[in-house]
């Protein structure tokens, strides 16, 4: 016995499993388990495809299929084909056995997904080669496949505390419209990624004053986000001494204007050298009893006014964003305006009106002020359904990437002409 | 050499041109940070113009690399000014109030007068 064999029957490499062998030739079936099995080898011994596949649809052990290729019922070829197109994530390393060196022949059988092709007659040394590098093909494989396995879990983790987190998410936006005599409201929220680094609110300070927001942190993901919920917390009319939109004192609460509440943030949330993430914001307060409207803006496109005539008025309002300068350093001035009966107002994120088409042309605020002012006949809410159809129009089916899309919108009633916001 | 921007010396004024039609995915914008960032360590007192006259789309997240830039150029007593902005991102530029806080001048050849000019002042 040579020392080559002696290892073979001693030394069964790692990822080696039970092999199936079929071959038509009895006398080449007896020599070849014999043969395997002194190397150590579980070997099942076949002389019929059919047998061999029903075999291998039953029996997912096996880690090596030596087939010949005229095996009656389902040749070689055709059964390492299916073995191939099984996508059970168990991988067989399949040899086909030929008496024909034609070149047809052996190219039928690569092409089968064979991972080698041994002519007929060869030695057993050769056969033991092959099962050396299918046990080390079958051990990569199973590593591969619990590495996936590992990934795929994680993945699945990953989704799913994402999906709890947007969850969460959403519950800081808007829970019902606000109740305020004659004022509708509306809100179109829609993050890119399962959360987004935009925010809105809509918030009574009292029975006459509604606080309104949209913010819009810088990037996507997580990190946005988290910033974004820890900067809605100080939007809150309810947090005492900590909100900055209606704080309270010894001598009672207050609306803080709206150019204060943002000096504020921007004091509360520079710009973080690491993340680089800082945020853009309009704030404003309606009064609901006069229309009148205080907002400021920092970095972030003002208000879009439908007036009841259809005319469409854009009041950007030029602040830096919030975090970008010092505390001290950043200043906000008010701007005001009065939303007569019959009018509305719609505050964007960037994500609106920087959507890009299949030409990478922006959807742009033209565009936006159009729709608004055609569908100001529409009831609120269905004046933001027509605008999201139009941006999803606008991006295509195949839209990825894109940007976080908000829109929060304010209505007074024409009371006298009978209108409903 | 990087496709994202070119940098060049001229009249002892740095200036970055960037090649690019669009800085939006979070790899080039901080690949183009990281180019800025090596413009500027090479010589930090040293003025900079960064050529925006290609430049069609830019994320929210380029402009607060910018601001750090020109915060960070303003520590070593440089200064980091803007050239060429089209006019699409001039509405951009002017909403952020970023126009307010960073220079921009029409074309990079102005930018590099100006700053030669006021190099030569600050010096002089």
């Amino acid at each position: 016995m040579s020392s080559t064999r002696e290892r073979a029957l001693t030394d069964v490499p790692t990822g080696a499993g039970p092999v199936l062998l079929v071959d038509p030739d009895p006398i080449a079936r007896s020599v070849f388990s014999q043969c395997l099995r002194r190397a150590g080898r579980e070997v099942v011994v076949l002389g019929d495809g059919n047998l061999a596949w029903d075999m291998l649809c039953t029996d997912h052990d096996f880690r090596t299929v030596i087939v010949d290729q005229h095996a009656p019922g389902v040749d070689g070829p055709e059964l390492v084909r299916r073995l191939r197109a099984r996508r059970d994530g168990n991988y067989a390393y399949a040899i086909i056995t030929t008496r024909s060196s034609a070149q047809e022949d052996l190219k039928r059988a690569v092409a089968s997904g064979a991972d080698d092709v041994l002519v007929k007659p060869f030695l057993f040394e050769a056969l033991v080669q092959r099962l050396e590098v299918a046990a080390r093909i079958s051990a990569l494989e199973d590593k591969l496949a619990r590495r996936n396995r590992v990934l795929e879990a994680y993945q699945r983790r990953n989704r799913q505390t994402l999906e709890a987190a947007a969850r969460v998410q959403r519950t800081l936006l808007p829970a019902r419209a606000p109740d305020l005599h004659g004022v509708a409201t509306a809100w179109l929220y829609q993050p890119c990624e399962e959360l987004g680094g935009d925010l809105l609110n809509l918030l009574p300070l009292d029975d006459r004053h509604l606080a309104f927001w949209v913010l819009d942190v810088s990037g996507h993901g997580v990190s946005s986000a988290l910033l974004a919920v820890q900067v809605s917390r100080f939007l809150a009319p309810t947090l005492g001494q900590e909100s900055l939109i209606r704080p309270s004192s010894a001598s009672g609460t207050r609306i803080a204007p709206p150019h204060e509440v943002l000096e504020r943030l921007n004091a509360l949330f520079p710009m973080d050298r690491q993340t680089r993430h800082y945020l853009t914001i309009v704030y404003g307060i309606l009064d609901a009893s006069t229309g009148e409207v205080t907002y400021a803006c920092a970095g972030h496109p003002g208000p879009l006014v439908v007036r009841a005539d259809g005319g469409c008025e854009r009041l950007d309002r030029p602040g830096v964003a919030i975090g970008w300068l010092p505390e001290g350093q950043a200043h906000y001035a008010d701007g005001h305006f009065t939303l007569a009966p019959g009018e509305r107002l719609y505050c964007y994120s960037d994500g609106v009106t920087e959507a890009c088409d299949a030409h990478e042309r922006g959807f742009g605020v033209h565009r936006l002020a159009a729709i608004l002012a055609t569908a100001r006949a529409l009831p609120l809410a269905d004046s933001l359904a027509t605008l999201a159809g139009e941006l999803a129009r606008w991006s295509g089916e195949d839209a990825e990437g894109g940007d976080d899309v908000s829109i929060l919108a304010i209505a007074r009633a024409d009371i006298a002409a009978g209108g409903n916001p | 050499m990087s496709d994202i921007a070119t940098t060049a010396v001229h009249e002892g004024v740095r200036v970055v041109t960037v090649l690019r039609p669009r800085l939006l995915d979070p790899e080039t914008v901080e690949a183009f940070d990281a180019l800025l960032r090596a413009t500027r360590a090479e010589a930090p007192t040293c003025a900079l113009v960064i050529d925006l006259s290609q430049v069609r789309f830019v994320s929210s997240s380029l402009l607060g690399h910018l601001v750090l830039l020109w915060r960070e150029a303003q520590t070593d007593g440089a200064v980091v000014a803007l050239a060429g902005v089209s006019h699409g991102l001039q509405q951009l530029l002017r909403i952020t109030d970023i126009d307010r806080i960073i220079t921009t001048y029409p074309d990079a050849g102005q930018g590099i007068a100006a700053l030669r000019r006021a190099q030569g002042g600050a010096s002089g």
